[in-house]
């Protein structure tokens, strides 16, 4: 893991409440990491579900610039379930559709909501259910910043310490 | 590490990288099986993801793997070089209307072109046909074909392997730019080096050319996340195990290896049509502002090179004449003089190697050199190379109107966020004038012409 300082740390956006928040607030958030051609994140959350969330919030931060209030009319939202075989691949399969939805609906990716994250023992396969929100590029709410291209696995590592989890990313841009 | 890691560099360029990943990197290509003679780092090398970027590694084709990470995310990202009869005073008067004309016609950003999208057969035809499929179209000249790199035709391409979601995010992409590094720029000869080498590609002092450098777009971007997913079970099921697992990749000839490498053709060829069409809509922009066409105008393609690919080619190795899959990931092919796959009108000069800089200094023409085929299997450098993170460079640069500042050396800029321009401003990058100098004196290329900015465009 890098030793560089962070590189943007923006307070974090209102994520849509959770049904069942068992993650101790003061554990979660999210920093962008330099990297000298790309862009590295990383997340922590006292949960799996809420880590997977900071990482979206993470990605948010880093390819768009929001206004504070976003119309209601303006909001969508997108429903995935996602399987792999590790916990690892679910973290690229994650980051990456949140690359793909953004690119096919043109939209900004605000947050989401991540109903479970359940990883078999032994590395017998790893699954994700979520929503993702967005808002469309292009109106005076959401205006892109910087392009992904795709996560990669480079550095990409999904770990547990004792206050909770921590993801770590570096994005092609 | 099966073989050694060899940095191209001079105390300049090795200096920062002492502490930097990238060198890790070239030790991580290094352990990949069948690589031969060595990982080797251009001198534009910088910290990437699994390969470094600048990075050339070549497999044994029998034996050998091949890795989407050693092509990167954007395949065939490359650059396109236009020279024109149009001489710089020419063309000063009207910089700011060509400047709008290029910025309307070529979507940028990570914008696709709403409404024209494209139906799948179409699509497919693209990734199988590349440039041609534009040509045929009416979109460029047949000329551009045999001065463009395979032709702007990968052989292999298997449209069915490239995923739907694939095809979802390139159906409306084809004829943009892309964001981040990617850029139109006009630019004059200010320099010429080579005399002989600068007439046979059409270029003198005082030259105004275009040069564009994009790639594959979300098509590709999906097509090497879909194959690194598949190679990284792949890799553990070969039993091959990897320091980073971003260097996932499938012996060559199994089928994995065999998809991956379809799919990228079929990429590939979707960014060499992207070029075609981009490169006739600049022609278009230059014909509406001058009021004359193109041809009059001698608005002809110089070349068109890809830095990310991998390719299957011949190379001596130890007296031998062997087939190697050579991936370059940020590494021009810089094949020498006299090489068969350097188009015939070029094959006393060798390749061109198109170099560009930073928006604020200037770009490189260059030809391969003999000792490309020696110590490099045919490579050179690609760029100048990243030397800031953005973060940094815009922490830098905090205050500073680039493009005022841009334009006070006379460069007019276009851009979809001004405020982002700080992230591909000069400081960011290292010196192309170095990375072009260490490249000549390793014997990779020769240097041919340099080319300064007059109107950049960024996605």
């Amino acid at each position: 893991m890098t030793t560089s300082p962070p590189m943007r740390r923006r307070p974090r956006r209102p994520v849509p409440p959770r049904v069942a928040d068992v993650s101790p607030l003061d554990s979660r958030g999210h920093e962008l990491i330099p990297h000298t051609a790309d862009v590295g994140l990383m997340a922590r959350a006292g949960d799996l579900a809420g880590l997977f969330e900071e990482a979206a919030a993470a990605f948010s931060e880093l390819t768009a610039d929001l206004t504070e209030n976003v119309p209601s009319g303006e909001r969508a939202t997108e429903s995935v379930t996602l399987c792999a075989h590790d916990l690892i691949s679910l973290a690229f399969s994650w980051l990456n559709e949140l690359v793909t939805v953004s690119e096919l609906r043109r939209s900004a990716v605000t947050g989401a909501r991540v109903e479970c994250v359940d990883v078999a023992p032994e590395g017998a396969g790893a699954r994700l259910v979520a929503t993702i929100h967005l808002v469309p590029f292009g109106g005076v709410t959401a205006r892109r910043h910087t392009s992904v291209k795709s996560a990669t696995f480079y550095r990409l590592s999904v770990r547990q310490f004792e206050s909770g989890w921590r993801l770590t990313a570096y994005l092609d841009v | 590490m099966r073989v050694d890691g060899i940095i191209f560099a001079d105390e300049r360029l090795i200096a920062p990288l002492r502490t930097d990943p990238a060198l890790e990197q070239v030790a991580n290509v290094a352990t990949l099986p069948g690589i031969v003679g060595a990982s080797l780092a251009m001198p534009d090398v910088h910290w990437g993801y699994g390969f470094p970027i600048g990075g050339v590694a070549a497999m044994h084709a029998d034996g050998g793997v091949v890795s989407p990470g050693g092509i990167g995310f954007d395949i065939n990202c490359g650059v396109r070089l236009l020279r024109s009869d149009l001489v710089a005073s020419e063309i000063r008067p009207r910089l700011e209307p060509l400047a709008d004309a290029l910025f309307a016609a070529i979507p940028s950003g990570v914008g696709a072109r709403p409404g024209q999208r494209l139906a799948l057969h179409d699509l497919d035809e693209v990734m199988c046909k590349g440039a041609r499929w534009a040509v045929e179209r009416g979109f460029g000249w047949s000329s551009d074909l045999d001065r463009t790199e395979e032709r702007g035709e990968m052989v292999g391409a298997i449209p069915g392997d490239v995923s739907h979601r694939a095809h979802e995010r390139g159906a409306d992409q084809l004829g943009t730019l892309g964001s981040g590094n990617h850029f139109i720029e006009v630019q004059v000869v200010d320099r010429v080096l080579e005399p002989s080498a600068a007439t046979a590609l059409g270029l003198e002092v005082g030259a105004v050319t275009v040069m564009i450098h994009c790639g594959s777009r979300g098509l590709g971007h999906q097509v090497c996340t879909d194959h690194l997913t598949s190679m990284d079970t792949a890799a553990a099921r070969a039993g091959i195990v990897l320091p980073d697992r971003q260097l996932a990749c499938a012996p060559l000839g199994s089928p994995e290896a065999n998809a991956y490498l379809a799919a990228m053709a079929a990429a590939a060829n979707f960014a060499w049509a992207n070029r075609q069409l981009i490169g006739q809509a600049v022609r278009a922009a230059f014909e509406r502002v001058f009021s004359t066409p193109a041809v009059r105008l001698g608005l002809e393609l110089v070349y068109d090179l890809s830095h990310n690919v991998a390719k299957i080619e011949q190379h001596h190795v130890a007296g031998q004449r062997i087939a190697l899959c050579v991936h370059r990931k940020g590494a021009t092919r810089a094949f020498p003089p006299g090489h068969p796959d350097v188009p015939a009108e070029y094959r006393a000069i060798g390749q061109p190697v198109l170099i560009p800089g930073d928006m604020g200094r200037c770009s490189y023409v260059a030809v391969g050199a003999p000792g490309a085929m020696e110590l490099t299997f045919g490579s050179s450098c690609h760029g100048a190379g990243r030397s800031l993170s953005r973060h940094a460079a815009v922490r830098l640069l905090r205050g500073v109107d680039v493009a005022k500042q841009l334009g006070a050396q006379g460069i007019v800029v276009r851009a979809e966020r001004r405020d982002l321009l700080a992230e591909e401003a000069s400081p960011a990058y290292k010196d192309v004038e170095i990375v072009v100098e260490v490249s000549a004196n390793a014997g990779l290329i020769r240097p041919v012409a340099r080319l300064r900015p007059l109107i950049v465009v960024k996605g």
